[in-house]
């Protein structure tokens, strides 16, 4: 009897332990930092920071390394291209965000949606995010033609991406983006599709080393002028470090462009060729 | 619910925006009379005061070891290989800033008719004149 009344004891004292962990290995929650910020050099990531989070980045492209050691490839050149932009993260999963880049004098409005988070247990193995961005050229009116009417100034970007954490060492997204332009220069296209894609390899658990490639669909039978000037896919690969409320990236790239979309649509340096510069990107996060 | 329909929203002013607004337009600029080829061009009386107008001083007394300074703006150039006598459309003078196929940061304006000037001051030799 003495017995009994032990083990009925013992049922009433860890029931609820076992119950609780049996809740716990049934709940599957997202992977924790698949990376480190919502931007990967040029490219948007999966990643959108949790709901209340406001972020403003400072993104820096240097001039080309070309000229060696008489600009301190290209650190001390002119036409530096800056981009400084304020992201809020509004909803769970959702972020809107104002951007102002020095390369004329661009405005862009754009909305992030973490669609599908990959978890823990894998019962969503891969991350799929979606991103539109809606830019507006500041230039002066007499630079942009004849033509010019004010929705000239409208450039529009969309990109789905699916991206996967495999190891807690490497992250890899695939993406693939329509870019529109109202208003182009003679010969280039208005409209282009690109394809592309993103990696982080941690080696410490702070820095990561982190490469991005996008390449822009180049078919004759796509294009409408008679002989349109091709964009050139765009490498990047550099040195990500991150703290608590931090992200920095140093890195090595081909195109001049802050927004996706003059990359997608305008990039003419050719990184076989040796066209990079430097450039670097600082996010500074906070929470409420 | 909210969430739902603040993203239907958000998606609906993006498409909005893009329907009403997409158009197909080109950069295009009135035709600038070409130079005449029969007169020889000077550099500092034809040529140089492109760079000033096109506010290329503002980082050129110094930036890049190039100075367009107007005592040293000629030799500079030269110094610099940005002139190409023997393919003119080839120099980086020109080409660099144009303000069509340029890719430089700044560029000359497309209504300024020392674009041609220049091109045709190379092709006649680029002289110190």
């Amino acid at each position: 009897m003495k017995t009994i009344s032990l083990l009925i004891a013992a049922l009433l004292v860890l029931a609820p332990v076992w119950a609780q962990e049996t809740e716990e290995k049934e709940k599957d929650t997202p992977v924790s930092s698949p990376w480190e910020h919502g931007i990967l050099i040029d490219d948007q990531t999966t990643l959108v920071p949790y709901k209340n989070t406001l972020e403003f980045i400072i993104q820096h492209k240097f001039g080309p390394m070309t000229n060696g050691f008489s600009d301190l490839f290209g650190i001390m050149a002119p036409g530096a291209n800056v981009r400084l932009a304020l992201n809020y993260v509004i909803l769970d999963n959702v972020m809107v965000g104002y951007g102002l880049t020095k390369e004329n004098m661009t405005s862009d409005f754009s909305a992030k949606w973490a669609v599908l988070q990959q978890t823990e247990r894998n019962r969503i193995p891969l991350a799929l995010t979606v991103y539109g961005n809606l830019g507006l050229d500041g230039r002066p009116e007499e630079e942009l033609g004849e033509e010019y009417t004010f929705t000239s100034r409208f450039s529009y970007f969309g990109q789905v991406i699916v991206g996967r954490k495999f190891t807690k060492w490497l992250t890899v997204q695939l993406n693939a983006s329509f870019t529109h332009y109202n208003i182009v220069p003679e010969n280039y296209d208005h409209d282009k599709i690109a394809f592309g894609g993103a990696a982080r390899m941690k080696f410490s658990p702070q820095s990561s080393f982190i490469v991005t490639y996008n390449d822009p669909l180049n078919s004759a039978s796509l294009s409408k002028p008679e002989n349109p000037v091709l964009p050139k896919p765009n490498l990047a690969f550099g040195w990500e470090i991150s703290t608590f409320t931090h992200v920095f990236q140093i890195y090595v790239g081909t195109a001049k462009g802050l927004l996706p979309q003059a990359n997608v649509a305008f990039n003419q340096n050719d990184w076989t060729k040796g066209d990079l510069m430097f450039g670097f990107t600082i996010n500074r996060l906070w929470g409420f | 619910m909210k969430k739902l329909w603040s993203l239907l929203l958000l998606g609906l002013v993006f498409m909005g925006l893009f329907i009403t607004s997409c158009n197909y337009n080109y950069i295009t600029f009135p035709e600038i009379e070409p130079p005449d080829t029969t007169v020889v061009y000077s550099f500092m009386d034809d040529v140089y005061g492109i760079f000033p107008a096109s506010n290329c001083l503002n980082c050129h007394p110094a930036s890049g070891g190039l100075d367009l300074t107007e005592a040293n703006a000629y030799s500079s150039i030269i110094d610099n290989d940005l002139v190409d006598t023997l393919d003119p459309e080839g120099s980086k003078i020109w080409y660099y800033p144009h303000p069509t196929l340029g890719t430089h940061g700044t560029k000359y304006s497309p209504a300024d008719q020392r674009v041609g000037i220049m091109l045709e001051w190379i092709k006649q030799g680029a002289k110190d004149n």
